[in-house]
């Protein structure tokens, strides 16, 4: 029983991805659960993604591969409140932009996808 | 930079899990003191710079060029027959993200501090930089008694420090022609 409920515990910290849209004052709302796979490719159209769940590393990790996946080089850009709006997520994005659009935002324990 | 330093993004851009952490931590704390710190401003400021400390972000726009210079304004007071050109510093960025140009031209009251990055910045890229975080100040700050002053972090970690009286923010219309 005890080997179960670990086993469970690891599972829920286990991050989702979504097709993601920036939404006014700054949030970022999460749409469909999609593959790591359909992130790349979602990412490489210039769309929107977000990765969920409760573990900031997890989160961390699978942003910043799918965004190197999809974009070789990248930067994480941190969220600034006082403009981009309180719910602001924290992203990785193309290094440089070249014309390139979108990001790769995730959650941390303060601030999650709506 | 007091709150969103160089420091603070590269500790966020790390890949040791234990720093970025820390750096997220940090960042928040950065984020609740410069709320704080925004907050006190006073309430009479020239019309743009408020649009710039509380609406209007540049976050992610290319930092096309920047530089000072001075501008002439001619003048003239016709009881004395007395022409002359009164001269004024600026300070101009020219700011671009996809279609839109924008320029901001600051009324400077002395000379802008261009800090390079810190030695070995491993986020240098090629191509114009992106304009990070920014941060401003008010003459009500301490040591600051010059008006005000914006400070602004660019992606390849060089540190604009603008001290100003007034600020103009003018979109520029792009020809068709000149963007395709």
């Amino acid at each position: 029983m005890a080997r179960s409920k670990k086993s469970s515990t690891a599972q829920s910290d286990e991050p989702t991805i979504h097709e993601a849209t920036c939404v006014a004052g700054g949030g970022v709302a999460k749409g469909a659960v999609i593959s790591e796979q359909d992130a790349v490719k979602h990412r490489q159209n210039d769309g929107d993604v977000v990765v969920c769940g409760p573990s900031l590393r997890k989160n961390r990790a699978m942003a910043r591969m799918i965004e190197q996946q999809a974009s070789g080089t990248y930067e994480m850009h941190q969220p600034h409140t006082e403009t981009a709006g309180q719910d602001a997520l924290p992203h990785f994005q193309p290094k440089p932009r070249n014309g390139r659009e979108g990001h790769t935002f995730y959650e941390t324990p303060n601030r999650k996808a709506k | 930079m007091e709150y969103f330093t160089p420091e603070l993004y590269l500790r966020s851009n790390s890949l040791d899990d234990d720093i970025a952490d820390q750096a997220q931590e940090d960042w928040e704390v950065a984020l609740r003191a410069y709320k704080e710190h925004i907050a006190k401003l006073p309430k009479r400021l020239p019309a743009q710079f408020r649009e710039l400390a509380l609406g209007k972000s540049h976050h992610d726009y290319e930092v096309v060029e920047y530089s000072q210079k001075v501008t002439q304004t001619p003048t003239s007071d016709q009881r004395f027959g007395v022409h002359a050109e009164i001269s004024r510093a600026v300070f101009v960025v020219t700011l671009k993200k996809q279609d839109d140009l924008e320029l901001l031209i600051y009324f400077i009251t002395r000379d802008v501090e261009v800090r390079p990055s810190v030695n070995e910045w491993p986020l240098t890229e090629a191509g114009e930089p992106l304009w990070l975080y920014d941060e401003f100040y008010a003459e009500s700050d301490r040591d600051r008694d010059h008006g005000y002053t914006h400070c602004i972090l660019l992606s390849n970690g060089v540190e604009l420090t603008i001290p100003f009286c007034d600020v103009m923010l003018i979109p520029v219309e792009v020809a068709s022609n000149v963007r395709s």
